[in-house]
């Protein structure tokens, strides 16, 4: 199938590099529209990368050329694009021409699918259906949970565009069913989780616990991520006495949390690290005991399924999906957000237990994401949901 | 003739920015010359305003340009004041490209003479230390919150310089002078402290009493940042709707927390309690201020805060957290009340203490409120602390 995988970017976040080359290697012929932000090499010829130019002179023969090849190739679907032009009432003749020059090597290209990858910019294409391409929006997390209650200009937009598309991918059942209200429909919404690479899978799970409580988050410094609540219950931690050692991984932003951690007196055991690099992270896990997500709302947190996978334990806050991965108590733990109290007495327990409860503990989890969470069921699950769309 | 005082401010006070307008009236009045030195090109009708030369980003080729033609100038006016700049900074270890940067960006400050440089913040001052000793002025420089409470902490050493090289000290309370004096500034350099000020006719208000119906008002105004502690009013607020008290909580400002104290309120369930009003005009506010029943600002460190002023001459009970300058703001007790920072449950607390204050308790703390903004918070007051701080 000739299949779009579109988030605006070349190249784009790991799990939608992830899924273009799955793919990719399925047979597909996949086309990446966008800007290109990088140099990139698919090492695959089924991968076609159509780049939009950014300089003027450039992006102008470029648009000229596929208006050129639009009029040869698809004479009779001027007249459509020319009222999409006029519908979307464009305030100048720039925006019209950076529209042109995203839409003309789409049409041109003709995929049969159009699979946007991040709804809230996504549903500018909700016009391509009338071009007989057939158009998937992915539900990933914040362009649902919060978007439209944070600016409900946001929800009057989706409800108009939502009915238009063909289908819709969810990450969570949690996460489809608060779209809902959006205008999208049950039999519309194929849920597909987040998954991780089966090569995390292969190392034994070792579980030495050591005398200073090692402690893990990884993620950008955003309010979802609600590390203020984290770094309260650090401070309830120390004042209990407990030996430990808090990291974010993901740069933590100039100002809020240093100034917190400064607050509380916890700049021993608080620890930020900059951005790294996926390969980085992934080799970071293993230095640390307990893995930790205090977020206020998320689709499903890869980040979360990773250390899963690699046999780290899980405490977790009950928000978007994650109740649908983790089962309190049993593969990891589920508690309310924002609350550090709840943080503090996951923490505890963990250090309550033996190595061997903890270890039974990671082998559940590592079960859960063998059966549900690995690259080759999600892309296999993907390449299911285009083709029935045939 | 006056004196001549040279202000450096990043763009000119807009109009709700009382404390430099009054001061550069105040010192008008006094007979002094008062310039404006800006980083943004602009013009007042209020102000004598000269501007930095423009700041070609993405141009290089017009930066060299204007860089030359800037420099040429500069050179055949002030030679000797530039070049006494560069001195100075060349014994302060600056690379020369450093160098050059600097004095292309203060050009404007260097073609001029001053008995007074004045920096209207802390933090506009890094870099430019040596600019007052080259022209031959002297160096004055103001604390804002921000200077002292939170820019430290990603740039530690970022005042080192400027300690030894400044004259005079200005705070706008003793809690960020003490601060800064953990921060490296020394006992024996000059210090005077003048508060923000008000002006208290505005915010007078006849018979009010606080707390008479069922529902109660509960008003915060301030920029949507994490330091204005936000998250924690609203999460009183949670506390006191779940205990079946009526409240009507407005929150004026608009900022980049917008986003998550809207999803929080949200998460709460607090969607019909909590009211975000977005920017308000002053006469706005006043009109809130006029009629709400409790102020509160759950700040986590502040500078002196304004708003907690105005809200006292409204006659608002006041809450406020207890820290920095609004441990100078607010008499706790006497004039409104302080409670912990970070605690929604001491916020909540408090309120609930608040609704069952007599009638002459509450009188009496407004009233005590309201004098004492009127004599030490007041613009005379302000202006007679200005008078002497160029002496």
């Amino acid at each position: 199938m000739r299949i779009a995988v579109y988030s605006g970017e070349i190249p784009s976040s790991t799990f939608v590099e992830t899924l273009i080359i799955g793919l990719a290697n399925k047979g597909h012929q996949l086309f990446i529209f966008g800007i290109k932000k990088k140099s990139v090499n698919y090492d695959n010829a089924n991968v076609n990368i159509i780049a939009t130019p950014t300089s003027k002179l450039f992006s102008f023969f470029f648009v000229c050329w596929h208006w050129l090849l639009f009029n040869v190739k698809n004479g009779s679907e001027k007249q459509l694009l020319t009222q999409i032009l006029s519908e979307k009432n464009f305030p100048s003749f720039k925006y019209k021409f950076w529209f042109l020059a995203e839409v003309l090597p789409i049409l041109n290209n003709k995929p049969e699918v159009f699979h946007v990858q991040w709804i809230k910019g996504g549903i500018v294409w909700d016009f391509l259906p009338k071009f007989g391409i057939k158009l998937v929006g992915s539900f990933r997390g914040s362009h649902i949970n919060y978007t439209p209650i944070i600016d409900p200009e946001y929800k009057t937009k989706y409800l108009e565009a939502f009915p238009k598309f063909t289908a819709f991918h969810a990450v969570s059942q949690r996460i489809a069913q608060e779209s809902l209200q959006y205008g999208s429909e049950m039999n519309k919404i194929t849920v597909i989780p987040g998954a991780v690479n089966p090569d995390l899978i292969k190392d034994p799970i070792n579980v030495v616990k050591g005398k200073k409580l090692k402690v893990l988050s990884v993620g950008r410094f955003h309010w979802v991520k609600g590390y203020n609540y984290m770094l309260d219950a650090c401070k309830v931690l120390k004042d209990k006495g407990i030996d430990f050692e808090y990291t974010i991984v993901g740069g933590v932003g100039a100002e809020e949390l240093p100034f917190q951690r400064l607050e509380l007196g916890l700049e021993d055991e608080v620890k930020f690290i900059d951005r790294l690099n996926h390969t980085e992270v992934l080799k970071l896990y293993k230095g640390y005991d307990l893995y930790v997500l205090p977020s206020l709302s998320e689709g499903i947190a890869n980040v979360v399924l990773e250390a899963m996978a690699i046999g780290l334990p899980v405490i977790s806050t009950d928000c978007g999906g994650m109740s649908e991965v983790i089962k309190h108590k049993v593969n990891g733990w589920l508690i309310p957000f924002r609350n550090p109290e709840a943080i503090v007495n996951a923490i505890l327990e963990y250090k309550e237990m033996s190595d061997d409860e903890i270890l039974f503990m990671c082998q559940k989890a590592r079960h859960t994401i063998i059966q549900n969470h690995l690259i080759p069921q999600q892309i296999a699950k993907f390449d299911e949901l285009y083709k029935s769309m045939a | 003739m006056g004196k001549k005082i040279g202000l450096v401010l990043s763009v000119v006070p807009g109009y709700s920015e009382t404390f430099f307008r009054n001061k550069v009236r105040v010192l008008e009045e006094q007979g002094f010359e008062v310039i404006l030195f800006t980083q943004k090109s602009e013009q007042s009708k209020d102000f004598k305003v000269i501007s930095a030369p423009y700041n070609y980003k993405r141009r290089p080729i017009l930066y060299i340009v204007n860089f030359i033609i800037v420099f040429t100038k500069l050179m055949m006016s002030s030679y000797s004041r530039v070049t006494k700049f560069i001195r100075t900074e060349r014994l302060d270890g600056i690379s020369w490209k450093q160098i050059l940067k600097i004095v292309y960006f203060n050009a404007h400050i260097l073609s001029n003479s001053v008995d007074w440089l004045h920096f209207g913040f802390a933090t506009l001052t890094i870099g430019r230390e040596n600019l007052a000793k080259a022209i031959g002025a002297k160096m004055a420089v103001s604390f804002r919150g921000y200077d002292i409470n939170v820019y430290p902490i990603k740039q530690p050493n970022c005042y080192k310089k400027l300690w030894s090289k400044v004259d005079k000290v200005h705070s706008i309370s003793d809690s960020l002078y003490q601060k800064a004096l953990g921060l490296g500034l020394d006992k024996s350099v000059n210090y005077k402290k003048i508060t923000p000020a008000i002006d208290v006719s505005y915010f007078t208000v006849g018979n009010k009493m606080p707390l008479q119906n069922v529902d109660i008002e509960v008003f915060t105004v301030a920029r949507l940042t994490w330091i204005k502690g936000l998250d924690f009013a609203i999460e009183a607020m949670a506390i006191l709707i779940k205990k079946g008290i009526n409240i009507k909580y407005t929150i004026a400002g608009d900022g980049v927390v917008f986003n998550r104290l809207r999803f929080m309120v949200h998460q709460l369930g607090l969607d019909d309690y909590i009211e975000f009003a977005g920017e308000l005009s002053k006469e706005e506010i006043v009109k809130r201020l006029k009629s709400t029943d409790i102020y509160i600002q759950p700040s986590i460190d502040e500078g002196f805060c304004n708003a907690v002023l105005e809200a006292q001459a409204c006659k608002c009970l006041c809450i406020a957290s207890d820290v920095g300058g609004l441990k100078e703001n607010i008499v706790d007790g006497v004039t409104g009340w302080l409670v912990p920072k970070r605690s929604p449950l001491s916020i909540a607390n408090k309120i609930e203490e608040l609704t069952a204050l007599s009638k002459e308790q509450k009188n009496k703390v407004v009233q005590n409120a309201h004098t004492r903004v009127k004599e030490s918070f007041s613009l005379e007051f302000q202006r007679n602390a200005f008078k002497s701080f160029y002496e």
